[in-house]
C-alpha cells in the first residue's frame, strides 16, 4: 500500500484553437482510437497547443496541494485530468483512493425534479449508493439549508440555491480524494464560510484535498504545498507562501503590460511618482494585510495654485471594480509631494491598481489624473492582530494621514 | 456544525487506485484481455444505482408536464393503428391476411417497433444531451446510454399490459410458449438497439447531424416494412425483406405471440449471429471513443 494518493507523472493535454479543426481531429482520433487503441501522442499539428506539458508532482495522503495561475494555464484542465474526465495525451496520472470533486456542483441537477428527487438522483450520479445517500440525506438538507424547498422543483430555486444543494450532495460523499475547482466562490458568506469549515474537517479527518483557486487567502491557510501553473508549464512547486509570491509577482508584471498608465485628456493638474510600499518597509513584493501602507505621489499645477482642490485617490482591483477611495481637501501649490499613510486598510487580499485624480471642491469633474498609476498586493496574514479570517467581511475604513496631518 | 465526515473503515487504498494514461484508465484490478463490450458490460452494472435514478428522472420529468401524463404512452400507437384501421377499412390500404384481429395484429407490430424506434433515438441523443455532465463528472457514459433506453422500456412495459387489455377484449389470449417465445425472440431486437444507441451516440457528439437524421431514417423503415401490415406472400417486396436483419428481428416475436411460431426460423437466426457481430463492433467503437467525446461534448 502507498502512502501517496496522486502520482502524475509527466502529464501532457493539448487543444485545438480552431473550432473546425477541432471537430475534424476529433473525427480522426475517434476512428483512430477504434482501429488502432488510444495511444501517446507527443507532437502537435496544425492549430493545436499544449493546455498543459510535462506536469510531475506528487501528493501524500492527507495532504492538501494547492493549484494558482493564472486564467487559462490549465488549472481546470489538469482538476478534469485528475478526475478522469479527460485523458492526458502524454504521461500518465495514478489516483490511489476514491475521489470525489466539487468542479461543478449540481451537473444533471433535472429543473422539473423536486429538490429531494435531485438529491439522489445527483447522488446516485457522483456515484453514491441508494443507501449512502438515505443516511446522509438529513445531513445534505441541513448543509444546504434547504428544507423548506425541498419539495419544490429545483428550477423555481434560486441559481445560489441550486448551488448550495449541489455542493452539499458533492461534499457529503464518502471519499479519499477530493478535487475543488473554485466553488468557493459561490454563495453568500456565511456558505462560503460553511463550505471553507467542511473542507477543513475533511482535511483534518486525513481527506487528501487538491484545491485550484484565486482566493490566495484559501490557499494560504488551506494548502501544505502549491503548485504554480503558467501556460500550462508547472512554474514552481512546493511551499505555499513561496508559491503566492511567485504568482503575484507573474500576475503583477501581467497586470502593468495589460493595465497601461493613462492619463486624463484634462491635465490641469498633472501627477507623476506614484508609489506605494509598506509603510513599515521591508514587505517589496507585498502589503501584508491589515499593516500600515504608504501612497506617495507628486502633483504640480500652473492654474489651480492657491485653490482649494479635492484630491481622489482610488484603489482598483483589476477586474475593474473600484473597491474604495480616499477624498481630501487641500490648499493646493504650484507643486507638491503628498505622502499618504494608511493605518491597517484592511483591504482583502489581491492585486489593486491606484487611480489619482484632482477636481474642484463641490463639483464631480476632473482637472487631471492618472489611471493604473501604480499597482500593489496585499497578502494575507494567517497570524498576529490583524489576522484575515476567511469568510469574513470586511469594511475598509480609511484611517490615514496627509504629510503627517491627519484626515478627519 | 455539521457532523464529521463518516467513513467506511477498513477500505482499501489499494482497490480503487486506478491510472489514467493516454490508452484509457487502467484499475489494479483489470483484467488483461476481455472484450470491449464485456468491459461496457461492467461499467453499467457497477453504475446500475445511477441507470435507475436517471430513468426514473426522465421518466417523471417526461410525463410530469403534460396533463394526461402516461396515457400519452398508449395514446400514440392507438392514434397510429386507428389511422391504419381506417385505411384499411375503406379498401386504401391491403393489409392482407392476418391470424388475430387487425388492430392487435398492427398494436403488437408497432409496439415492438417502438422500443427499437425509441431506443435508437434517445440513445443517439444521450450523450450530446448529457454534456454538462461529460465534462463535469466522471460518469460512465455506457451507463448514460443505457439509461436513455430505459424509457423506452419502461414505456414498452405499460403497452404490454395495453395488449393484454386489448387480448381480453376481444376475448382471446395467446398460447403460453408463444407468449415466452415473444419475450425471449424481442432479445436480439434490443441487443441490436443497445448496439446502434451505443455507436450513435458517440456518432451523435462528433457529427450533430446524426441525431437529426435518425427519427427521419426509422419513420421511412416503418413504412418499408411489414410491420402494420402483412406481406403478401411471394411478392417481390417479401424477397427483399428476407434480407432485411431488422425485419426479422421485429416480425419473429411478433408473429411468436400472435400466431405461436416463427415464420422463417433461418432468417431469425442469422438475424441474431449477424446482431451479435455488430453488438461487438459497436462496443469496441465505444470503449475506444468514449474517452475523446468529453473533449467534444
Amino acid at each position: 500500500m502507498s502512502d501517496r494518493a496522486i502520482v502524475a507523472t509527466d502529464v501532457s493535454k493539448k487543444f485545438c484553437k480552431a473550432l473546425r479543426r477541432g471537430l475534424y481531429y476529433g473525427a480522426v482520433d475517434v476512428l483512430s482510437s477504434v482501429f488502432r487503441g488510444n495511444g501517446e501522442s507527443r507532437r502537435l499539428r496544425a492549430d493545436e497547443f499544449w493546455a498543459l506539458e510535462r506536469i510531475s508532482f506528487e501528493v501524500a495522503r492527507g495532504e492538501t496541494l494547492g493549484v494558482i495561475g493564472e486564467n487559462g494555464s490549465g488549472k481546470s484542465t489538469l482538476l478534469k485530468i485528475l478526475n478522469g474526465i479527460l485523458l492526458p495525451d502524454a504521461g500518465s496520472v495514478l489516483m490511489n483512493g476514491r475521489v470525489g470533486a466539487l468542479i461543478e456542483v449540481g451537473a444533471g441537477f433535472n429543473p422539473l425534479l423536486t429538490g429531494r428527487e435531485n438529491v439522489y438522483l445527483n447522488g446516485a450520479i457522483l456515484g453514491m449508493s441508494r443507501s449512502e445517500i438515505a443516511s446522509k440525506f438529513d445531513a445534505i438538507v441541513e448543509f444546504a439549508d434547504a428544507e423548506e424547498f425541498l419539495d419544490v422543483p429545483v428550477r423555481n430555486y434560486s441559481s445560489g440555491m441550486t448551488v448550495r444543494l449541489g455542493f452539499a450532495i458533492a461534499i457529503h460523499a464518502d471519499l479519499d480524494i477530493l478535487l475543488v475547482d473554485e466553488v468557493l466562490a459561490v454563495g453568500d458568506a456565511l456558505f462560503q464560510y460553511k463550505c471553507y469549515d467542511r473542507i477543513t474537517q475533511l482535511r483534518s479527518s486525513g481527506t487528501t484535498i487538491v484545491l485550484v483557486s484565486h482566493a490566495m487567502s484559501v490557499v494560504e491557510r488551506v494548502c501544505d504545498r502549491t503548485l504554480v501553473l503558467d501556460h500550462g508549464h508547472p512554474e514552481y512547486l512546493g511551499d505555499t507562501a513561496v508559491a503566492i509570491e511567485r504568482y503575484f509577482a507573474k500576475l503583477s508584471e501581467v497586470a502593468r503590460s495589460s493595465n497601461a498608465t493613462i492619463e486624463l485628456d484634462v491635465k490641469e493638474v498633472r501627477f507623476r511618482n506614484v508609489a506605494v510600499r509598506a509603510a513599515e518597509g521591508g514587505d517589496t513584493d507585498g502589503i501584508v494585510f491589515g499593516r500600515d501602507l504608504e501612497l506617495s505621489f507628486d502633483y504640480e499645477t500652473a492654474a489651480y495654485a492657491g485653490r482649494d482642490l479635492e484630491f481622489r485617490v482610488g484603489l482598483k482591483l483589476p477586474s475593474g471594480v473600484v473597491g474604495s477611495m480616499m477624498r481630501f481637501r487641500r490648499r493646493a501649490r504650484a507643486s507638491e509631494h503628498i505622502a499618504l499613510r494608511v493605518r491597517h486598510p484592511r483591504l482583502v487580499p489581491g492585486t489593486y491598481f491606484v487611480n489619482i485624480a484632482a477636481c474642484p471642491v463641490g463639483a464631480d469633474v476632473h482637472l487631471g489624473g492618472l489611471n493604473n498609476a501604480a499597482t500593489f498586493h496585499v497578502l494575507p496574514e494567517t497570524a498576529g492582530d490583524y489576522r484575515f479570517e476567511y469568510g469574513q467581511e470586511y469594511m475598509v475604513l480609511f484611517d490615514y494621514t496627509v504629510n503627517g496631518e491627519q484626515v478627519a | 456544525m455539521t457532523a464529521a465526515p463518516t467513513r467506511s473503515t477498513g477500505r482499501a487504498y489499494a482497490a480503487d487506485a486506478v491510472t489514467y494514461t493516454p490508452h484509457g484508465p487502467v484499475r489494479a484490478s483489470d483484467p488483461t484481455h476481455v472484450p470491449a463490450i464485456w468491459r461496457l458490460a461492467r461499467d453499467v452494472w457497477q453504475s446500475r444505482d445511477m441507470i435507475v435514478r436517471l430513468v426514473r428522472r426522465d421518466v417523471q420529468s417526461r410525463y410530469r408536464q403534460f396533463y394526461l401524463g402516461s396515457v400519452w404512452v398508449v395514446l400514440q400507437p392507438a392514434i397510429t393503428i386507428a389511422v391504419f384501421l381506417v385505411l384499411t377499412r375503406t379498401g386504401v390500404l391491403n393489409a392482407g391476411q392476418v391470424p388475430v384481429p387487425y388492430p392487435l395484429f398492427a398494436l403488437v407490430g408497432i409496439t415492438i417497433w417502438q422500443l427499437f424506434a425509441t431506443g435508437v433515438t434517445q440513445g443517439t441523443s444521450s450523450l450530446a444531451a448529457a454534456g454538462p455532465l461529460l465534462i463535469k463528472v466522471n460518469v460512465s457514459k455506457a451507463a448514460l446510454v443505457v439509461a436513455s433506453l430505459g424509457t423506452a422500456l419502461v414505456e414498452f412495459a405499460v403497452r404490454l399490459v395495453f395488449i393484454a387489455l386489448v387480448y381480453a377484449a376481444y376475448r382471446i389470449h395467446p398460447s403460453a410458449a408463444g407468449l415466452l417465445g415473444f419475450l425471449v425472440a424481442l432479445l436480439p431486437l434490443f441487443a441490436l438497439t443497445v448496439a446502434l444507441a451505443l455507436a450513435q451516440a458517440i456518432l451523435g457528439v462528433v457529427v450533430r447531424d446524426v441525431a437529426t437524421l435518425v427519427p427521419t431514417v426509422l419513420g421511412l423503415l416503418l413504412f418499408l416494412m411489414p410491420v402494420l401490415y402483412a406481406t403478401p406472400r411471394n411478392s417481390a417486396f417479401a424477397r427483399v425483406n428476407a434480407w432485411n436483419p431488422l425485419y426479422h428481428l421485429v416480425c419473429g416475436p411478433r408473429d411468436l405471440l400472435v400466431s405461436g411460431h416463427l415464420t422463417n426460423v433461418g432468417g431469425f437466426v442469422w438475424s441474431t449471429v449477424a446482431v451479435l457481430t455488430v453488438l461487438a463492433l459497436a462496443g469496441r467503437l465505444f470503449h475506444g471513443a468514449q474517452y475523446k467525446i468529453a473533449e467534444r461534448a
